[in-house]
């Protein structure tokens, strides 16, 4: 039965579930050699080629702005990538440093911690994507059924709002909550009998764990907005449709909401995939102490601790630039990954 | 209305595309794409005459005789109101006809600004204040300063007769390369102990004990304190006898070492020095280093040392020390008791050091950081008359100049008679005289020298901060060793440190730290100490030592 | 029809369930959520010793408006609010001009180079230069501590157009373009007219995360802009919350504490006052995305 909504649905907005799809338009002579079987010559295929141009030219002239801004502030300056390749120094400029090839990459990857650095960051970013993930859009669906609109409103507020505690406020708080003597969680501990609770903020097992779930508690309302943009296209007569076709709310999420967003939530984990090594670097150095270094030593605070004594322009550029590659890899792997499974892709 | 929404929007696109064409074009192009920011700063100069040989006055007042602007970078704390509404400044100008623009940058995020700043941006003419530029920005940036020894020489009979009377201060600022590119300052009226141990004396009332004179006494005192009711609330479970945090780093902790023969050089270097040998030593591979780690591990155990002392921020340790209703610490150690105390300072003395296993009596000082300080003023390549900025910086160092400089001016926090006694005025209501100092005036920063006779003229109130703190070093001062002083690093010795130290810092600390929670020093020392050789202490000390001998044959 | 009716009555009663779960989940969220920004209202009328011991807990402990008192001491906030408004407002405008057309441009699969395109601009999420030469460029082009820095060379956010790329593609039927254009319809008008009217919500999203990134922007600040005038809010009230370390020193004892309580104090109401406006600016967004914003134009 349902299939069949899927299918009338289909026909109404065929881009629904696979945005990936539909034809693509070449021109007009193009179709018609294909039609007839013909090959083309390389000459007709330029000039088809450049006829399509030449009628999208309002496409380019709305691209134009962005491409300019990008060219002339992201694009020009990257010539300052060679700086992990040098020794930078202030006084002879990036043009008057002298060459020293990957020395930098090699001091990075014979640090003592490199190992650790590694596993830290890779797997709080992985535990942040995991946990992170489900949460806004399961809270999109929860908020898209709510029918009595003033609760509606409030829960849409109430959860946005943590999204704009500052990083250092949150941590303090979570200092204090967490106490083991004063804190919400040492006085819940006493009410139940504990005396003397663990002090969990001194236990590296619990440091990922603090990290990710007040980080989801904190956005996931934020980032929940964007699939409830994404639920309000969604056309009401599919939800008409399931009603009379028997269908109850759980499977109307199932069957209509859920693949309508699914398009978004791919893209967004895909770019997400790609900042797998872009850790936040001020909440984890609040957070840190001599009893969680060892999972809370991550590459973002270790550059900085190695740039506090001296300054390390090309020490921290090279870092930068392995992480960048490392990142721009696993993008282009998950990438592929989600085209091959025939869902959207980003390029 | 449809035709409007469009015409409304392409307007809107065109007018972008126009405006990032020409704030492309306009700005026009400063074609300094790697300069060591020679040229950058004069815009914000404006020299009045040419400030050449006619305008200068090699000595007596005004400097110039056209009026002269110089930008002086200075990193301003919040609190501190415009330094062009204190009168000391407006009376300088007047006198010196010299102006001086202020660039403040804030304290929050000047690391970040600063290599900026120094890889390439407008200089100013002087960098103000020794937390402008630290050591390092300054040996890896020798180009873009001046060296001023000559200038010293020539014009500035102020601080020659300080560096002569005083050759600590032209030590700590002669680079390796002889020469001299910041000045130093000395604080009027400072103490020589550092931070001072302090015990709740209600509560060894309370208790019926004694104040401890050894650590064998202080641990009982303290157990006594965690068992019973010290602070007599009826509670005998409340008290944290000893707190503190050590969530960032050693430092608060380090200070407690103290009776087992060691003391830091109040830098974040981990150093002491041997007294009898004058050798630096690395304080977390230091046989007495394992003592004291040993008692405190006990200390923790026992419920003694704050649990959460590893977890917790300053601002919350703090908040027990200050805990409102009744007093919840015992011990500790501070700048100035009563202060840190409040509101229950009149239950806790200062406690004189105690002695260690081997009768030990410590404290800590260094008269080269709490006294003496550097890199407070330091001319830059931008500065086209280095000789104004010079004399300008001579004149400052004068006595009365100096003195208004740590307090505030004459007639607003401090009074001159006419035999040259300083007397203070009080503060606003509400407000004490510490923090009203730091609201007028850059207190401890530019450079200084106050001569030992003027500094004996100055009556300092004895309930100030300032007052109190010297009252309490009379009994301390003797305890203070030799610490590893603030020597002079070349750019390569800096580079390898900052590059060994930070595997080395960050296992010391975890270690330091699993150690004292969970114990097992014993058995892990050895394969510690030879963790840190294969780190590269070996190597680090011998950069310490090297840096050593440089200071003191120099 | 028997088995109708009995469906009907499942249905309903499996609806129930789900309306028992979904609102119970829901107070739930709501009170989890709640309570702690409930504790940052009260902790910022709190004496601060208070606070970090644990005594907050409903109620605030040690009233004191001190906090608030201190922050408005400090004149130059309010420049930093003007100019925060000023960026916010420029900013929005800006980034939904440069960033909406180039998604729209870039969902079109008859764009001849769309995959480079792309690229192009998926790259610079990667790979850039750094700050120092950004830093000169920004100088090179003039841009350096003017009011144009906060808002115009950054504001091409990949991020934002890919989003909306992701969106004009699944919720803009391809039949619509292909109508359009047997009526004649260029691309710019069909973008204007057609297009933008039905993507209220993507809009609506863009718009959002433009403003508030924006508001709480100030790194950019930090490093290209020197006069006081222009620095905005953020960057103002990190300058007074973070400054007790000009006074650290080597424990100066009661100024150094005296700052370290003044920042505790300041922490919460500093919260309160820079995010009070931001959060009145979402119930107007709100609307946009109430459901079957698109109902009118697909019946069409």
């Amino acid at each position: 039965m349902f299939q069949a909504i899927i299918a009338s649905f289909q026909q109404k907005g065929p881009r629904l579930f696979h945005a990936a799809l539909g034809p693509k338009r070449k021109g007009a002579v193009h179709m018609a050699a294909k039609a007839a079987g013909e090959k083309l010559s390389k000459k007709e295929i330029l000039v088809s080629t450049w006829r399509r141009i030449a009628r999208n030219w309002g496409l380019y002239l709305l691209l134009l702005p962005a491409v300019v801004l990008l060219f002339m502030f992201t694009y020009i300056p990257m010539y300052g990538i060679q700086i992990a390749f040098k020794d930078f120094t202030p006084k002879a400029g990036i043009g008057g440093s002298p060459w020293v090839g990957f020395e930098h990459f090699q001091t990075f990857f014979n640090s003592f911690q490199v190992k650790s650095l590694f596993t830290n960051t890779i797997s709080l970013s992985l535990y942040s994507l995991i946990a992170g993930f489900p949460f806004p859009i399961f809270l999109a669906l929860a908020m898209n059924q709510i029918r009595v609109k003033r609760f509606k409103q409030t829960l849409q507020v109430a959860t946005y709002l943590p999204h704009f505690i500052s990083t250092v406020v949150m941590v303090g708080m979570l200092l204090v909550w967490l106490s083991p003597s004063s804190g919400l969680y040492g006085n819940l501990a006493k009410l139940f009998g504990v005396q003397e609770p663990p002090n969990i903020l001194g236990m590296a097992g619990a440091f990922q764990s603090i990290y990710v779930w007040s980080d989801v508690w904190q956005h996931a309302g934020w980032d929940s907005i964007i699939y409830i943009a994404a639920l309000a296209a969604v056309d009401p007569s599919l939800y008409e449709a399931a009603t009379v076709d028997g269908a109850g709310k759980w499977q109307k999420i199932k069957y209509i909401d859920i693949p309508f967003l699914l398009p978004t939530a791919v893209i967004l984990l895909i770019m997400r995939a790609g900042n797998i090594m872009n850790v936040g670097f001020e909440k984890v150095y609040l957070m840190q102490n001599p009893l969680n270094t060892m999972v809370s030593e991550i590459i973002a605070t270790y550059v900085y601790k190695i740039g506090i004594i001296s300054n390390q322009y090309s020490l921290s550029a090279a870092v930068g630039l392995f992480n960048n590659v490392i990142n721009f890899v696993l993008l282009l792997l998950v990438n592929q990954a989600s085209k091959k499974m025939g869902e959207t892709s980003l390029f | 209305m449809k035709r409007n929404w469009k015409k409304v929007l392409g307007l809107l696109l065109a007018l972008c595309l126009v405006t990032s064409l020409f704030a492309a074009c306009g700005g026009g192009t400063n074609s300094s794409t790697s300069s060591s920011g020679e040229s950058g700063a004069s815009s914000q100069q404006e020299s009045g005459a040419e400030a050449g040989d006619s305008n200068f006055n090699a000595t007596g007042l005004p400097i110039v005789n056209e009026p002269v602007s110089l930008t002086f970078l200075y990193v301003k704390g919040a609190s501190l109101r415009d330094l062009n509404e204190n009168s000391m400044f407006q009376e300088m100008e007047k006198a010196t006809n010299v102006r001086i623009d202020w660039q403040y940058a804030g304290d929050a995020d000047w690391a970040e600004q600063k290599s900026l700043l120094l890889a390439g941006g407008d200089l100013p003419d002087v960098f103000f204040g020794n937390n402008s530029l630290g050591d390092m920005d300054i040996l890896t940036n020798l180009d873009l300063f001046v060296p001023v020894e000559d200038y010293i020489d020539q014009y500035c009979p102020n601080i020659k007769a300080a560096y002569d009377a005083e050759p600590i201060m032209r030590k700590l600022v002669t680079q390796s390369d002889g020469h001299i590119y910041t000045l130093s300052s000395k604080l009027p009226m400072r103490p020589k102990a550092c931070d001072i141990p302090f015990i709740n004396q209600k509560w060894l009332d309370n208790l019926n004990l004694e104040m401890p004179t050894t650590v064998d006494e202080w641990y009982n005192v303290l157990k006594a304190f965690k068992e019973q009711d010290a602070n007599g609330n009826g509670d005998p479970n409340d008290e944290v006898p000893l707190s503190g945090s050590g969530k960032g780093d050693m430092f608060d902790w380090i200070r407690y070492i103290n009776p087992w023969g060691i003391t830091d050089s109040l830098e974040t270097n981990y150093l002491a020095l041997e007294q009898e040998t004058g050798e630096p030593i690395f304080i977390p591979a230091d046989e007495r280093y394992k003592e004291a780690v040993q008692f405190f591990e006990k200390l923790y155990a026992e419920g003694i040392m704050d649990q959460e002392y590893f977890t917790q921020d300053g601002s919350q340790s703090d908040a027990k020390l200050k805990n409102e209703e009744v007093s919840l610490v015992g011990t500790g150690i501070a700048w100035e008791v009563s202060s840190a105390t409040t509101p229950h300072s009149d239950e806790y003395v200062p406690m004189l050091p105690l002695a260690g296993p081997r009768g030990d009596r410590y404290v800590r000082g260094n008269d080269g950081i709490i006294i003496y300080r550097r890199n407070e003023f330091t001319v830059t390549t931008a500065c086209e008359h280095p000789e104004i900025a010079m004399r300008w910086a001579d004149y400052y160092s004068s006595d009365d100049i100096s003195i208004q400089s740590y307090w505030g001016p004459f007639g607003e926090a401090l009074e001159k008679a006419d035999d040259g006694t300083i007397t203070f005025l009080d503060p606003p209501e509400g407000k004490t005289g510490d923090v009203w100092y730091w609201e007028i005036t850059c207190r401890d920063y530019g450079p200084k020298y106050v001569s030992p006779e003027t500094e004996a003229k100055i009556q300092l109130p004895a309930d100030s901060g300032d007052g109190a703190k010297l009252a309490c070093d009379e009994d301390f001062k003797e305890f203070v060793a030799q610490p590893y002083p603030q020597v002079n690093y070349t750019p390569e010795q800096m580079d390898e440190i900052s590059k060994l130290t930070v595997d080395i810092y960050k296992y010391v600390k975890e270690s330091w730290a699993n150690w004292i929670v969970n114990g097992g020093i014993e058995n892990d020392w050895d394969g510690y100490i030879s963790q840190l050789n294969q780190m590269g202490l070996e190597r680090l000390m011998e950069i310490y030592q090297e840096a050593l001998d440089a200071y003191n044959a120099g | 029809m028997a088995s109708l009716g009995s469906i009907k009555r499942q249905v309903t009663w499996n609806d129930l369930i789900f309306n028992i779960i979904l609102y119970g989940m829901s107070i739930i969220i709501l009170l989890i959520v709640i309570y702690p920004l409930y504790f940052i209202v009260i902790a910022s009328f709190s004496n601060p010793t208070e606070v970090a011991n644990g005594k907050v807990w409903f109620v605030p402990s040690q009233f004191t408006v001190d906090g608030y008192k201190e922050i408005m001491r400090h004149s130059e906030l309010w420049t930093g609010y003007r100019n925060t408004i000023v960026y916010t407002v420029l900013g929005t405008v800006i980034g939904l001009a440069v960033n909406i057309p180039a998604a729209y441009a870039l969902s079109r699969r008859d764009l001849v180079g769309r995959k480079l395109i792309t690229f192009f601009f998926i790259f610079t999420m990667f790979f850039n230069g750094g700050l120092i030469p950004t830093y000169f460029t920004i100088r090179d082009f003039g841009l350096y501590d003017t009011f144009w820095v906060m808002v115009l060379p950054f504001s091409v956010a990949v991020y934002h157009i890919i989003i909306a790329r992701t969106f004009f593609d699944s919720s803009l039927p391809q039949g619509i373009l292909d109508a359009a254009q047997i009526d004649g319809c260029g691309n710019l008008r069909f973008f204007f007219q057609i297009a933008l009217p039905l993507s209220k919500a993507v809009l609506a999203v863009i718009a959002l995360y433009t403003a508030v990134s924006q508001w709480n922007a100030y790194f950019n600040a930090l490093v290209y802009i020197r006069n006081e005038d222009l620095k905005p809010l953020q960057l103002v009230i990190r300058n007074i919350l973070i400054t007790n370390q000009a006074m650290a020193g080597t424990g100066d004892g009661l100024a150094a504490q005296e700052a370290r309580r003044l920042s505790e104090l300041m922490k919460y109401a500093v919260i309160i006052i820079s995010t009070v406006p931001i959060m009145c600016v979402y119930p107007f967004v709100q609307k946009y995305f109430s459901q079957g914003v698109m109902i009118g134009a697909i019946k069409g």
